[in-house]
């Protein structure tokens, strides 16, 4: 059969004409395979970056008291431990005006204390006394850099001078990025303790950010880790109780990563439009061969290929032309991969995406659905067309075509 | 022994009758021409055998098989191991050398490949084309090429060899050459042999021959050169 598939093709498609209609349909399928897979890619890429961007900055979990301030007792920490909780660094978020250079930007200020909050995000964050660690989209907004002097204006607290702000110099330390825009442009943090004196929480906090234990779960998939996660939620509301809220990392951006997974799903089927073309395309490749080389296949069927063997042969020669788009789709996701993380072009508006450059994050799953869609649009519209291509006689072909 | 016999076939195209109830049989390993104007059926006739196309009526039964009642895929079979053909136009695939083209029956039917090959070889020694094997059919001269196509025929021992206007291609010394080649070798393969023709020389060479005539066996048809008795059908 390899032999007759072999001597078949090489009939129909050895010609000029014919190998040049053969390559663009092939490049055709190839680049509307890529298209999909690019989307489904970037889709995907865009959640990723987005996951280990909010996880950069809180851990796998924060929780935080409904009552604002809180202390974190010792029974609560032997309760985290007992849980599986690998890490946690109880911090301190406030709302605060930074100036610099006769500019100003609200910003999150978190007070942090750096060893056990870099142990938890995995980020060295180690702010000094007066000085401030921010993101670089901060740094870029208000001209500043690593050593320059900012003001930081914050609320007095519940001091008793608390209708003034309260205003205070502190140096730049160092930059650190989170791979968020939104987090790089707002968040500057410092040590805990200044902090606490500026606002007056005596020593509370009013959020405590944790690590489940990357170590003890690298094996793991980003799926399997996420279920980790919940599942610790689910165990820290059991010993917290209802006076805590508490999140997983995603669970600010919980409505945008649903979203943008609905929009996946909404324009890889949109784009079944594109394959669904190509696949016309193929077929009209068929049906010129069919009719170009005609004499070709009334031979064939002359000489002893019954009617079902050329369809399985014509199926063959269409499913190895889906086999070769396959294959070189993925020289153009590369590319595409390649345009994404090079080309200024192309790089994101950050305000709008969150998120300045994306790359394309495929799993197993999204080829395997890709190309399988692919051919089975392929196989339901060609196997059709075959049907009705081949009802010609072969005496009446032979008559046609000898004459 | 019949090894074809042919019941009352009619083929019809359009409303044109091409063969209209024709009746006759082939004796097996014997030689035949089937003559008549252009329109009278014969090529038909010849697909018909060939099981290219089946009949609207009647039967055909070859070795025991009835066409009729064959499924595409058997009636590909016994194109495939019953019956060469022999074009007018030698049709050879330009793509392939010689060799290929005449390799192709045995590549659908899944032959021996090596037994065919020795074969075809000793056909073709025979034939005096063994050293166009290799060529493409391009290099070859119009002779040439349709003693490759007669190779072609032969390489799976038909038992029913077939010819439409074998020689239309060839002039008149080439075309005497290929008919007695063609009747040499279908009487050493025991294959039973028909050939249409509109070319006197060619009928010459044939004891036996049918004339058609608007789809009928007409009375000319006899099956002895010198005997004006037409046969029964």
């Amino acid at each position: 059969m390899l032999k007759v598939f072999s001597s078949f093709s090489k009939a129909l498609i050895l010609d000029r004409s014919n190998i040049r209609f053969a390559l663009g349909v092939w490049l055709g399928l190839s680049f509307s395979i890529a298209v999909i897979l690019s989307t489904v890619g970037i889709m995907d890429g865009f959640i990723t970056s987005l996951k280990s961007g909010l996880k950069l900055s809180n851990g796998d979990i924060t929780f935080s008291s409904r009552a604002g301030f809180f202390e974190l007792g010792p029974l609560t920490k032997k309760g985290m431990k007992e849980l599986g909780v690998a890490s946690f660094s109880p911090l301190i978020e406030s709302q605060a005006f930074v100036v610099a250079n006769e500019s100003s930007k609200g910003i999150v200020i978190r007070g942090v204390e750096g060893q056990s909050y870099s142990q938890v995000t995995g980020q060295e964050i180690l702010p000094e006394r007066e000085s401030i660690i921010v993101g670089p989209e901060l740094a870029k907004v208000l001209s500043i850099k690593v050593g320059d002097e900012v003001v930081l204006v914050m609320a007095q607290g519940n001091r008793q001078l608390d209708g003034l702000p309260l205003l205070k110099k502190f140096k730049v330390q160092g930059l650190i990025e989170h791979g968020i825009y939104q987090k790089d442009l707002r968040f500057v943090y410092m040590d805990q303790k200044e902090l606490s004196e500026m606002l007056g929480t005596k020593g509370k906090v009013n959020m405590v950010s944790l690590n489940i234990g990357q170590d003890a779960n690298q094996n793991l998939t980003d799926e399997q880790r996420e279920q980790a996660v919940e599942e610790m939620v689910y165990d820290l509301e059991d010993l917290l109780g209802i006076d805590y809220r508490i999140k997983p990392y995603w669970e600010d951006y919980r409505s945008m990563l649903e979203a943008v997974e609905i929009e996946k799903l909404t324009i890889s089927l949109i784009l079944q439009i594109i394959v669904i073309i190509s696949i016309f395309n193929v077929l009209s490749f068929v049906t010129f061969l069919n009719e170009k080389q005609s004499q070709q296949i009334f031979l064939f069927q002359a000489l002893g290929l019954s009617t079902q063997s050329l369809r399985r042969t014509w199926l063959s020669m269409v499913c190895f032309l889906w086999a070769f788009s396959c294959a070189f789709s993925l020289v153009f996701v590369w590319l595409f991969n390649w345009m994404l993380s090079e080309l200024s072009i192309l790089s994101l508006p950050g305000d709008v995406y969150h998120m300045g450059r994306l790359q394309l994050s495929l799993d197993l799953s999204d080829y395997m659905i890709v190309f399988g869609t692919t051919l089975f649009w392929m196989i339901l519209i060609i196997a059709f067309a075959l049907y009705r291509l081949n009802k010609r006689s072969i005496l009446y072909g032979l008559r046609k075509e000898f004459s | 022994m019949a090894l074809v016999d042919i019941q009352g076939i009619s083929k019809k195209y359009a409303d044109q009758y091409a063969l209209n109830n024709l009746t006759l049989s082939l004796e097996e390993g014997e030689q035949y021409a089937i003559l008549g104007a252009s329109g009278s059926g014969k090529s038909t006739l010849l697909y018909l055998l060939g099981g290219l196309e089946k009949a609207d009526a009647g039967t055909i039964n070859v070795s025991g098989r009835d066409l009729s009642k064959l499924s595409d895929s058997a009636l590909a079979k016994y194109r495939n191991e019953l019956v060469g053909f022999v074009f007018q136009f030698h049709f050879l695939l330009p793509s392939m050398t010689c060799e290929k083209n005449i390799l192709l029956p045995a590549e659908i039917g899944s032959h021996k490949m090596a037994k065919v090959r020795k074969k075809i070889h000793d056909i073709a020694e025979h034939l005096g084309v063994a050293h166009c094997l290799k060529k493409y059919p391009y290099q070859l001269s119009g002779g040439e090429q349709q003693r490759i196509n007669i190779t072609r025929a032969l390489s799976l021992t038909p038992k029913l060899l077939l010819c439409d206007e074998p020689t239309g291609n060839l002039d008149s010394e080439n075309s005497a050459k290929v008919t007695d080649l063609i009747q040499d070798l279908a009487k050493e393969f025991g294959s039973t042999l028909a050939v249409v023709t509109h070319d006197p020389g060619v009928a010459k060479k044939f004891s036996k021959k049918f004339v058609l005539k608007d789809g009928h066996l007409s009375h000319e048809s006899f099956f002895n050169q010198n005997d004006s008795v037409p046969p029964t059908p």
